[in-house]
């Protein structure tokens, strides 16, 4: 599969959160192939099935990567301009002048998120960005022709396409966590090549933006003995502290509370067996992820977290390094091959005490 | 023959920072050489000629459009390139943008620190502050020129958005009003100049009427459109909108237009039902003020398209005052007499 393009469908789908019909189309052309069965959760997540080698009933791990973006949502207008609100999480500082579409009932529409000239702001106003609130989008048309196409509530997206940088990496809207779906998509592919025993479980989850809806609803119901969560985390840039994960540096494995020990030491020893760069992204408490939704589920899901490094994130120039995409897909499917029937006895918390004492 | 459209896409999309204006001047000179003799690259680096089948011993007149846009200039760095400046930028669109850099036009992103690490920092930085990534390692050099990238669309109705439309939009305008008179010459003496540098200071320009020594100068640009929502309590009427017809600029940054074409035009306009507006914000235009004060003064008048986010790479204009401005600058060329000068 030629990844990049792959991750351009995936970016250039228009999907916000609550929204995802576009994009999981984009995926489930993709995992079809590779996979025995899908379905569109009640929820809207898909839900792709690979069946493992081994006698039913088979043990099952859930793969996670929400395909939502951000995005804004039509609340009023002002003659001939959409005033927004945010959907997920929007950064208004870096939209101004950005490109977007306005999905209504009749398509798509192109316009500009807009603001005013220098020339009509006070002094102080001159100095920072504007907030949402001061923004709108401007879609050239008259204020008659604006309230006939456009309803509020309909979608705003950015429309900008994701580009080549050097060194095999790529920046565009939406890599949050389209870069993750294409994680899975290399991992479905590499098992294709492998044999595992486990049923895997690929889910493209919805609404994680809005609150991690969708993971729990499919932690829920499909119940895994496993979870491995994929999704962005933070590259070195200026303003960005430590810790940052290097372009190219392989993909962060979590650890912390949100994520079971064993679980993160079978895939770290997974990584050594390989080769794999697999640096420790330290997080004591909540990660912001799906894992923090999974993990709680039911009686509780053995869960790990995979990043994929990314610069300027929240914007439309994320920026991610595809190598780092293809060695977590085969990080993640080695490990599923590597799962056997007694995989969840060797996780358990407490390990006997060492009997022997040292003195006496 | 390309169509106004057409013409507008090619402009927009080119690459021409000021000192840098190479691609966008090697495309008016191909838009522009059918219809042109004694072309010419100044010093300056703007692109000059006399219209063919011209009067000599009529009216010495220039036409002039400017063709630069604002950018960055790589200054240094190893992972991520330092710039600075070039001409008065806009930092809020700065914030996230995309770049072409040098003339290999190398992609790169303006870096914006993720907002779970920038919370509640809604100062805007310095433009020195600004630092570009091109994926990898630091190939550019010292002094490349950087453009900013627009996302050229055509809108609903006549409105198109792209990048560069303070100039470029004129350009076009000018491009299109070269073919007019090309296709139905009139007894004037014109000349063209799609002039350079016109965003840092207009110095282009200065040069371009001092080699032309025009008796009378028309110059195209952008006028900043305010028909836009307002902040609470500010109930002024809007001076520009989108699609209100040419703009005639009532005053600019260095000076006063000559009052006596001011006038002519204005007259003129509402002789034959052509659409106008009136600008007298003082923001910018700094072109007018050079010509007029070369020689020993220039009578020189503004003639701008509507441009809503001029200073954005993503700016809006409407087609329908691009052939309005022209239609009117073909008008006031035609009944051009010296008397209107004397007056």
């Amino acid at each position: 599969m030629d990844i990049k393009a792959h991750l351009k469908a995936l970016c250039e789908a228009h999907a916000p959160s609550g929204y995802e019909s576009a994009v999981r189309e984009v995926i489930l052309a993709a995992w079809q192939p590779l996979t025995d069965a899908q379905e569109v959760s009640r929820m809207g997540s898909l839900v792709a099935y690979k069946h493992g080698g081994g006698a039913p009933p088979r043990r099952k791990i859930m793969l996670c990567a929400h395909m939502d973006e951000i995005g804004m949502i039509v609340s009023h207008f002002e003659g001939a301009f959409l005033r927004v609100r945010s959907l997920g999480g929007i950064d208004s500082r870096a939209i101004v002048g950005k490109p977007v579409l306005v999905h209504t009932r009749e398509g798509a529409l192109s316009g500009v998120v807009g603001a005013r000239p220098l020339s009509l702001l006070s002094e102080a106003e001159q100095e920072r960005y504007p907030a949402l609130n001061e923004l709108y989008v401007d879609l050239g048309l008259s204020a008659e022709e604006v309230g006939r196409r456009v309803r509020v509530g309909d979608i705003v997206t950015l429309d900008l396409p994701l580009i080549a940088l050097q060194e095999r990496r790529v920046a565009g809207k939406a890599l949050d966590n389209r870069a993750c779906v294409a994680v899975v998509t290399v991992c479905l592919e590499a098992l294709q090549r492998l044999k595992h025993t486990w049923d895997v479980l690929a889910v493209a989850s919805v609404q994680e933006e809005v609150g991690l809806h969708g993971a729990r609803a499919e932690a829920h119901r499909l119940n895994p003995d496993l979870a491995i969560a994929l999704d962005v985390t933070f590259a070195p840039q200026p303003g960005v502290p430590s810790p940052a994960f290097e372009l190219g540096g392989g993909a962060p494995l979590a650890l912390g509370a949100n994520f079971h020990p064993a679980l993160f030491e079978a895939l770290k020893k997974t990584a050594e067996r390989l080769e794999l760069p697999a640096p420790i992204e330290p997080t004591p408490m909540a990660s912001g992820t799906d894992a923090w939704a999974i993990q709680i589920s039911r009686d509780g899901i053995p869960t790990a977290l995979l990043g994929i490094p990314t610069r300027n994130m929240h914007t439309s120039v994320e920026t991610v390094d595809l190598r780092d995409i293809e060695r977590c897909g085969r990080l993640v499917a080695e490990f599923i091959a590597s799962l056997d029937e007694d995989f969840l006895a060797q996780i358990s918390w407490d390990q006997p005490e060492p009997s022997k004492k040292e003195d006496a | 023959m390309p169509t106004l459209r057409e013409n507008l896409k090619r402009l927009s999309e080119a690459i021409g920072v000021s000192g840098e204006e190479r691609e966008v001047r090697q495309l008016l000179r191909e838009l522009t050489q059918d219809h042109l003799e004694d072309v010419a690259v100044d010093v300056m680096g703007n692109l000059t000629g006399r219209l063919k089948g011209g009067q000599a011993g009529g009216l010495r007149v220039l036409l002039g459009a400017p063709m630069d846009e604002v950018g960055l200039m790589v200054s240094g760095g190893e992972t991520f390139l330092n710039v600075l400046p070039v001409g008065r930028l806009d930092m809020r669109y700065v914030a996230a943008a995309r770049v072409l850099i040098g003339a290999q036009k190398t992609a790169g992103v303006v870096l914006f620190v993720p907002i779970h690490k920038s919370y509640g920092q809604n100062s805007l930085p310095e433009p020195k502050s600004i630092l570009v990534d091109t994926g990898g390692k630091n190939g550019a050099k010292v002094g490349e020129r950087i453009a900013f990238v627009g996302n050229y669309a055509e809108l609903g109705g006549d409105v198109v958005r792209g990048k560069a439309f303070q100039g470029r939009a004129a350009c076009a305008v000018l491009v299109a009003l070269i073919e007019s008179l090309a296709a139905a010459p009139l007894p004037l003496d014109i000349y063209v100049a799609f002039t350079a540098q016109a965003r840092i200071y207009g110095r282009g320009a200065t040069v371009a009427a001092n080699r032309l020594k025009p008796q009378v100068a028309f110059l195209l640009d952008g006028s900043e459109c305010d028909d836009l929502p307002r902040a609470e309590g500010d109930t002024q009427a809007p001076m520009v909108r989108l699609g209100g017809g040419a703009v005639l600029r009532a005053a600019e940054e260095m000076g006063i237009p000559d009052q006596r074409l001011f006038a002519y035009a204005r007259s003129l306009a509402e002789a034959r039902g052509l659409p106008y507006q009136i600008d007298f914000s003082e923001a910018y235009g700094t072109e007018n003020a050079n010509i007029s004060l070369t020689q020993a003064g220039v009578p020189t008048l503004s003639l701008s398209i509507p441009v809503r986010y001029m200073s954005s790479p993503n700016g809006l204009v409407s087609l329908t005052d691009l052939e309005n401005t022209q239609r009117l600058l073909r008008e006031l060329l035609a009944a051009l007499t010296p008397s209107i000068l004397e007056s």
